[in-house]
């Protein structure tokens, strides 16, 4: 997993690692790489790290293209639908809530 | 929500708690067993699950019936990040309006509901551990970014794909046929998965709590 890539240390491949997702089969990968945006950049680096991370993410080009066709049509920009979605969300979440357990507080379950 | 007092009543009943050491007993009175996938589910949460959360690898919040004491149901998760970039990434990245080459997520590792409570069809999971969970990600949002919910599910395990789509409003990503050609997902409303799909292929799922 320490091959270096063409034109970067084996140190700062290193960095793009993908640790694997133990019950999946997905991927995560360290987004720590402080040269990315400059590097991506340059076409024949930014060709061969895109390829490396699509293959240690596991998402296909179909699937970001479902992806991106999800996030074109999403309200995410407009912060008052936002807060509406958060608002009806916490909404729900609290409706089961107990009296019991509003009277006990529970601030901190695990404490 | 559609549900009456009465169903109000026993899902609020199901308390989230986080399994720790102290209370990890209670993964005992968990019973999954309606198909081999649903065994996975209870195998998990007896074995590995307590381990773990120790270890900071995922975290396990049971939903324990406070009238009686037993796990009505589990989900396990942990964050994950969805790429932006790849032969798609132009139009993905311009569609974010971004330079980050990760949309950030909170994924579901385990999620199970005892045959006991399914048996019911108070549907647990989706009327206590889904809203619990979008609030959770609600918080978490505030002060980190990860907006979408990410779920794995087998072709072959049918029932709980339906579920998910159906039920839980998750949208389904495009899977890999057995010819290696990716297809659009499988249609939920078949009775049974299309055999161009191999059983053991995962069906990547998400859902984007912006756009509930």
């Amino acid at each position: 997993m320490s091959t270096a890539i063409d034109g970067l240390t084996t140190q700062e491949s290193s960095e793009w690692l993908p640790f694997r997702y133990a019950n999946t089969g997905d991927f995560l990968i360290r987004p720590l790489f402080p040269r990315l945006p400059e590097l991506l950049t340059i076409p024949e680096i930014a060709g061969r790290y895109q390829a490396l991370i699509q293959a240690a993410s596991g998402y296909t080009d179909a699937e970001l293209d479902a992806l991106a066709l999800h996030f074109a049509s999403s309200p995410r920009g407009d912060a008052a639908a936002r807060k509406a979605i958060e608002e009806r969300i916490l909404s729900e979440a609290t409706a089961f809530d107990s009296p019991g357990r509003r009277a006990s507080g529970d601030a901190s379950p695990g404490a | 929500l559609s549900v009456d007092a009465a169903q109000l009543e026993l899902l609020a009943d199901f308390e989230p708690t986080p399994l720790t050491g102290a209370n990890a007993g209670l993964v005992e009175t968990f019973q999954s067993r309606e198909s081999s996938y649903a065994e996975e589910v209870e195998r998990y949460l007896k074995r590995q699950a307590l381990l773990e959360s120790e270890q900071g690898v995922s975290k396990t919040t049971l939903f324990v019936s406070r009238a009686r004491g037993f796990v009505g149901a589990y989900a396990t998760l942990s964050a994950t990040s969805i790429p932006t970039v790849g032969q798609t990434s132009t139009v993905l990245r311009e569609v974010l309006r971004t330079e980050k080459a990760f949309v950030g997520a909170v994924m579901i590792d385990w999620v199970g509901v005892s045959d006991e409570v399914r048996r019911t069809g108070l549907r647990l999971g989706e009327r206590r551990v889904l809203p619990w969970l979008k609030a959770e990600v609600v918080a978490v949002n505030r002060h980190a970014a990860a907006p979408l919910i990410r779920l794995d599910v087998s072709v072959g395990n049918w029932r709980a794909y339906r579920t998910y789509v159906i039920r839980w409003n998750f949208k389904a990503l495009p899977v890999m046929a057995r010819d290696g050609r990716p297809r659009p997902a499988p249609n939920p409303d078949l009775p049974a998965p299309p055999p161009e799909f191999d059983n053991r292929t995962y069906v990547k799922m998400f859902l984007d709590i912006y756009a509930t």
